[in-house]
């Protein structure tokens, strides 16, 4: 485990990023939060995460919007991506990884299993 | 003497007999001593001489004269007087001869002189006929063979001067050969007196007549009589000036045509035009017959019980009764006219005159047009409006099916997403509670997630209202019981029982204006509409001056509005403010279902009312209810 990985929340549920960023500072990850897709790419662009971690549905830029920004910037490119969203149906899953995504994890989420799956792409 | 041989000298030979065969009159050239120089082709058949006129150069003529005195009825006085003229050699200038079969010759002598000198003898014979008597014979000839030729002609023939009176009148018009003897010189008037006939005809025909006379043109009609077997007999007359050079009417011929039989025809086509149609009349479908040009022939009463008449219906074109905007159908027709296809077909949908719209199935054919006995074409129409009906209503039925089953897709979706996302702050709000327990936290920081979980649980719990709430709507199972109400004393209550101050602190502030008069509302739905503008309108106006709200009576209407002066909504968000879990895009930090207005505007339908919104960004919103009184 990477303890000093930074992972970027991207969550515009104010308690829902609030508890995410706690849990995993908790795991010993560097937490950097984000309100929406705009402002997250701008801080993932600044700060250069060692993972992603984004919400789907979100007003303004959602999130596979800010995945394919992520994947045509020269640094971020290569940066792991994770979808974390209340849309649990099977082709929304298949949408998720059909756009680059590491992994597609659905609300409401299980603290080890977020932790693990970031763990396995840092 | 000298020119005529001069001149005959001068042209050549051949020239000479092109020009002499030509003529009618014999020619004889002889030499000083009485050869043949030449002789026409006239000479040799006058004189009945078998040689041509070439073999006899040369020959003696002294002995073709004896040869020829034959044809004369005094054969020696013939040759003497020949050798007299010589002897003479004189001009002779129609010197008349005497034939044996009783007709005359006429003879003419040249004695060609040359250099003074006489060189030669021309001779000129021809046949001498008196100019009047050939005129009459010739002139009675033509008339006895048009005169046969008229009666001989199956159309009754007349010719008149310009006064009526008969010049000639044919076998075909008058049959006795004495009434025509008779008739002729006297007008019709004079004869229908003489034989004492009715003169109703022959004043008709007087009156045309004139016409024709003074237009100096052909005058046509139709006249008719009855035959001795009291048969009714159709004629058509034509009366038809012959003007002379000077344009002057110098005779004026009339024709009578038979036209019975024509017109019997005629009347029998009527009569099958007339059967069919009545048979077409009886059909359900349309039958639309055209011209080339869709000039209208025939519609039957099909279209007319269906279709506003159109003016003169017969006479229209089909632009009058079927819109151009029906493209397919002109492109096909004129195909059909055109010969590139033998038939089309297609549906078309048509107003009828009560403005509903009808369908029909038409095919299009070639045809006769009736009228120009052209090309044209024959439209049936086929009302297939009932099959369309439940084609439509199958299709809206499928349509409808399909919403309602992306409705129900998109709404378990959205329930989902809904519930999901709470649920996700119940759940790490509740692990975050473990671990920190575990992790000996104090209990001040324990206690942010127990409150979450308490708010998300509250969320929940009222989106599951909102939800049970819609849903008995759209069941139709809330109950409606309007009743005269109160506006004011209602909202005066509701403010001061839960907005006196609201949970923040703040207090709404009720004003009414105009006469106040009895709604009738629901009170159970007045109450929801009322707390859920003024909830929201506090929720979304934090850190402000309390929301107001306003009653206002005007003569057929009253209107409730909530006023506040907090973050406003955004211009693209309003229009889709009503539809089930819309939330403003500015909004996602204030806890909301999405539901609620979509309730406010069922309950305000239900009173016949209507919700209005008035919004500007990050000034405020006025929500507005008015409901007929």
């Amino acid at each position: 485990m990477n303890s000093k990985a930074t992972v970027l929340v991207i969550e515009d549920e104010p308690m829902l990023l609030m508890n995410i960023a706690m849990i995993l500072e908790l795991h010993g990850f560097n937490v950097l939060k984000a309100p929406s897709g705009k402002e997250g790419l701008a801080i993932a662009e600044q700060n250069l995460p060692n993972l992603i971690l984004c919400d789907v549905m979100m007003e303004g830029m959602d999130g596979f919007e800010v995945l394919k920004n992520v994947r045509s910037n020269q640094q971020l490119h290569t940066t792991p991506f994770i979808f974390l969203t209340a849309f649990a149906d099977v082709q929304d899953k298949e949408k998720g990884m059909a756009a680059t995504a590491q992994a597609y994890l659905t609300k409401p989420f299980v603290a080890k299993e977020l932790v693990e799956t970031i763990q396995k792409f840092i | 003497m000298d020119v005529a041989a001069t001149y005959l000298n001068t042209l050549e030979k051949k020239k000479n007999q092109l020009i002499f065969n030509s003529l009618a009159d014999a020619i004889l050239i002889e030499t000083q001593n009485r050869l043949v120089e030449y002789a026409n082709t006239s000479f040799c058949t006058l004189f009945k001489v078998k040689t041509s006129p070439e073999e006899m150069v040369g020959t003696d003529c002294k002995q073709s004269t004896h040869a020829s005195s034959f044809l004369f009825k005094n054969p020696s006085k013939f040759i003497y007087r020949l050798d007299e003229i010589i002897e003479a050699s004189l001009p002779v200038k129609d010197e008349e001869l005497l034939l044996r079969d009783g007709r005359t010759m006429l003879r003419d002598y040249f004695p060609i002189i040359i250099n003074n000198a006489l060189t030669g003898h021309l001779w000129v014979y021809r046949q001498n006929v008196p100019a009047t008597q050939i005129h009459f014979a010739q002139q009675k000839e033509k008339l006895n063979l048009f005169e046969h030729v008229l009666n001989n002609i199956d159309t009754g023939i007349a010719i008149f001067t310009p006064e009526q009176r008969y010049i000639f009148i044919n076998k075909t018009a008058l049959p006795s050969k004495d009434k025509r003897s008779f008739i002729t010189g006297k007008t019709d008037i004079e004869y229908c007196t003489y034989y004492n006939l009715d003169k109703t005809l022959a004043e008709i025909q007087q009156t045309f007549f004139q016409q024709a006379l003074t237009e100096k043109k052909e005058v046509r009609f139709e006249e008719t009589v009855v035959n001795k077997k009291g048969k009714e007999l159709y004629r058509q007359v034509i009366f038809y000036p012959v003007l002379s050079e000077e344009k002057e009417v110098e005779v004026v011929i009339r024709y009578v045509l038979d036209i019975t039989l024509l017109k019997e025809n005629e009347q029998q086509l009527q009569q099958t035009i007339h059967h069919y149609n009545s048979i077409l009349n009886k059909l359900n479908d349309i039958v639309l017959l055209a011209d080339d040009t869709l000039k209208v022939d025939f519609i039957n009463d099909a279209w007319k019980q269906l279709f506003a008449a159109v003016e003169g219906d017969n006479e229209a074109n089909i632009f009058s009764h079927i819109s151009l905007k029906k493209y397919e159908f002109y492109k096909q027709a004129f195909a059909v006219l055109d010969g590139s296809v033998n038939k089309a077909d297609g549906k078309i949908d048509l107003l009828q005159k009560d403005g509903s719209k009808k369908w029909f199935k038409y095919s299009i054919g070639t045809g006769l047009s009736n009228k120009k006995n052209d090309k044209g074409i024959v439209t049936i129409l086929n009302d297939i409006t009932k099959e369309m009906h439940l084609e439509e209503n199958l299709l809206e039925v499928v349509k409808r099916e399909k919403e309602l089953n992306d409705i129900k897709s998109a709404f378990v979706n959205m329930v989902s997403h809904e519930l999901r996302t709470p649920l996700a702050v119940i759940s790490s709000g509740a692990e975050l509670i473990q671990m920190m327990l575990n992790a000996g936290r104090p209990k001040e920081e324990i206690g942010v997630y127990a409150a979450q979980i308490l708010s998300e649980v509250d969320r929940m719990t009222s989106f599951m209202n909102d939800l049970l709430m819609v849903s008995k709507i759209e069941a139709g199972k809330i109950d409606f019981n309007p009743e005269p109400t109160s506006l004011t004393a209602s909202i005066t209550e509701l403010a001061s029982k839960t907005y006196s101050p609201w949970k923040d602190g703040r207090t709404l502030t009720v004003t009414a204006k105009g006469d106040e008069r009895l709604v009738h509302v629901d009170t159970k739905m007045t109450r929801h509409i009322l707390q859920n503008l003024i909830d929201n309108a506090f929720k979304y106006s934090t850190n402000t001056e309390a929301p107001k709200l306003r009653v206002r009576y005007s003569k057929t209407f009253a209107t409730i509005s909530v006023i506040d002066n907090g973050i406003g909504i955004h211009n693209d968000d309003i229009v889709k403010l009503f539809a089930s879990f819309s939330r403003g895009r500015n909004v996602a930090n204030i806890a909301g279902t999405g539901m609620g207005l979509v309730v406010v505007k069922y309950f305000v339908n239900h009173h016949k009312g209507i919700v209005a919104i008035k919004s500007k960004l990050g000034s405020g919103t006025i929500f507005s209810v008015k409901i007929p009184y």
